[in-house]
């Protein structure tokens, strides 16, 4: 099975369910240090949106990916199921959205640091943002695993 | 190689641009009804988009489809390729051809009467008669996408 966490940029809400998913983040409270070093947190810009990026493999063999989708994730969702099953690697794929989980803080936050390009501002209120989303975050995780 | 022939309803020109790859289809020689008659031809809708469709192996062995990619080109492209190149397959054997550029008016009116407003038979002749009047734009994209696969023929040899 695939799990692909994804969001519209592919630099928040999607990596930290991804890196909850894997147990990379300390649950209930990891901090904000723990989430500014999670690899990929609030480093894609818009030329990484539509690009699949493997996050690693969970205790079950199941791979995570995390993917910035914009405006467009039925297309891409076609798109992504096609070239799997393309290449005979199976179609069980699930698409997880994590956009319900993202409140205004990251949305800020993420625009001032990946659209702007203000990094020293956005970074923290999107760290800020993301740290409170956790536990809404975990819970979407939790609802995948129990459909593995 | 892979080569996707892309425009956004993958309806009109990447439908022609694989016909003529393929020798489906003639540059000079083309006439309306056999335009309409390709495979696919005026056919897609908005729920192809992101969906390539596997059409035939050219004579080198070269798998060619066509693809819509709707509002969101440059993400289905780099969606295709970094799952491809997740399984292993290598970046140098997947090409994508962006046929679009060769739209004209025609195309694009028919286009939106057949495909969007459902006026199929107006639609769908004019749409036609543009891609005609684009065939030797196309011929072009063709020669350029046939080199690249190995192929290695000259926009004399599509027609």
């Amino acid at each position: 099975m695939r799990i692909i966490y994804h969001c519209y940029g592919g630099a928040h809400s999607s990596v930290a369910a991804a890196a909850i998913h894997l147990g990379l983040l300390p649950l209930p409270e990891p901090g904000r240090d723990a989430i500014t070093a999670l690899p990929f947190f609030d480093q894609h810009t818009h030329m990484d949106q539509g690009r699949l990026f493997f996050y690693g493999t969970d205790a079950r063999g199941n791979e995570v990916f995390v993917l910035g989708r914009a405006g467009a994730a039925a297309i891409l969702e076609r798109t992504i199921r096609f070239a799997f099953k393309l290449t005979g690697e199976g179609d069980e794929i699930l698409f997880v959205n994590t956009i319900p989980a993202v409140n205004v803080w990251m949305r800020v936050g993420g625009f001032l640091s990946r659209r702007l390009g203000w990094v020293r501002i956005g970074r923290p209120l999107v760290t800020l943002g993301t740290e409170l989303a956790i536990p809404k975050l975990a819970s979407l995780v939790e609802r995948v695993r129990e459909r593995l | 190689m892979m080569i996707f022939y892309c425009c956004y309803g993958r309806a009109h020109s990447s439908v022609a641009a694989a016909a003529l790859h393929l020798g489906w289809l003639r540059c000079s020689e083309a006439a309306l009804a056999e335009i309409i008659r390709l495979p696919y031809f005026d056919c897609a809708s908005r729920e192809d988009f992101g969906l390539p469709l596997a059409l035939a192996q050219d004579s080198r062995g070269n798998q060619v489809f066509i693809l819509g990619h709707g509002p969101a080109r440059e993400m289905v492209e780099r969606a295709l390729k970094s799952t491809l190149e997740h399984c292993g397959w290598p970046w140098e054997e997947i090409l994508f051809v962006r046929t679009d550029q060769c739209l004209n008016i025609w195309t694009r009116i028919g286009g939106f009467l057949s495909r969007r407003l459902g006026l199929v038979f107006p639609g769908r002749t004019l749409a036609a008669y543009g891609i005609r009047r684009s065939l030797p734009c196309l011929a072009r994209c063709v020669a350029r996408a046939r080199k690249k696969s190995g192929l290695d023929a000259g926009a004399t040899d599509i027609g």
